[in-house]
């Protein structure tokens, strides 16, 4: 098997993967907050930003599903791309998520003692700091 | 139980047949990554791994893997 091809494919993996995190990151952010701004131009301003993060988000998701069809057609291909290493850091990326979640359902059932909050902007938040954490992690785990 | 401290010898191997961690990587069926964190002991593979490591140098697992007691 060539050594560049495996390379090549890892790094492009790579990338899709740093920037599908930055548009998940930046649309998933702009859909929380725009329900508390009031103001029209910043209002604006975070729609634009959350779509200019959605299109980097759906580029790469296309980006990955298509890598993802090259690698699993060749299988000498696809089990040296997701060796046991690289398993290894997607368990401890999700473990990071988990106790994230964790984390952060403790922090609302604390702040709910002293205020009502709501369940959908719980729900919306765990959500973010679940998936950009298990993201994150992996991302910083499989840096060179 | 004690410290141990995991020592191989895959830098040396590879030295001595003239191939780069990409090169024995793309023989193994692996990534380079995981030859570079094997051979700076930042990842222990798996008896599979090691023994197809072993194989490809032509050594005893134990010779290319140690196990040293601190």
């Amino acid at each position: 098997m060539d050594s560049t091809i495996i390379e090549k494919l890892d790094k492009s993996r790579y990338e899709a993967m740093k920037w599908f995190t930055f548009g998940w990151i930046l649309w998933f952010c702009g859909f929380i907050i725009k329900d508390f701004i009031n103001n029209n131009f910043i209002l604006g301003l975070i729609l634009l930003i959350g779509l200019f993060g959605w299109v980097f988000y759906t580029v790469n998701l296309i980006r990955i599903v298509k890598l993802g069809k090259i690698i699993n057609a060749d299988e000498k291909l696809r089990n040296a791309l997701n060796n046991e290493l690289h398993q290894l850091y997607m368990y401890k990326s999700v473990f990071w998520g988990f106790k994230i979640v964790i984390a952060i359902i403790c922090v609302f059932l604390g702040i709910s003692s002293f205020y009502n909050i709501s369940s959908l902007l719980v729900c919306e938040i765990t959500l973010l700091f679940g998936v950009s954490s298990f993201l994150i992690a992996g991302l910083v785990y499989n840096k060179d | 139980m004690g410290n141990y401290e995991f020592r191989n010898q895959i830098k040396v191997q590879r030295a001595m047949k003239d191939i780069t961690q990409g090169e024995l990587a793309a023989k193994i069926g692996v990534t380079r990554k995981t030859i570079n964190t094997i051979e700076n002991g930042k990842f222990v593979p798996s008896t599979v791994l090691a023994i197809r490591l072993a194989r490809f140098f032509e050594i005893k697992v134990e010779e290319l893997f140690d196990l040293i007691e601190n």
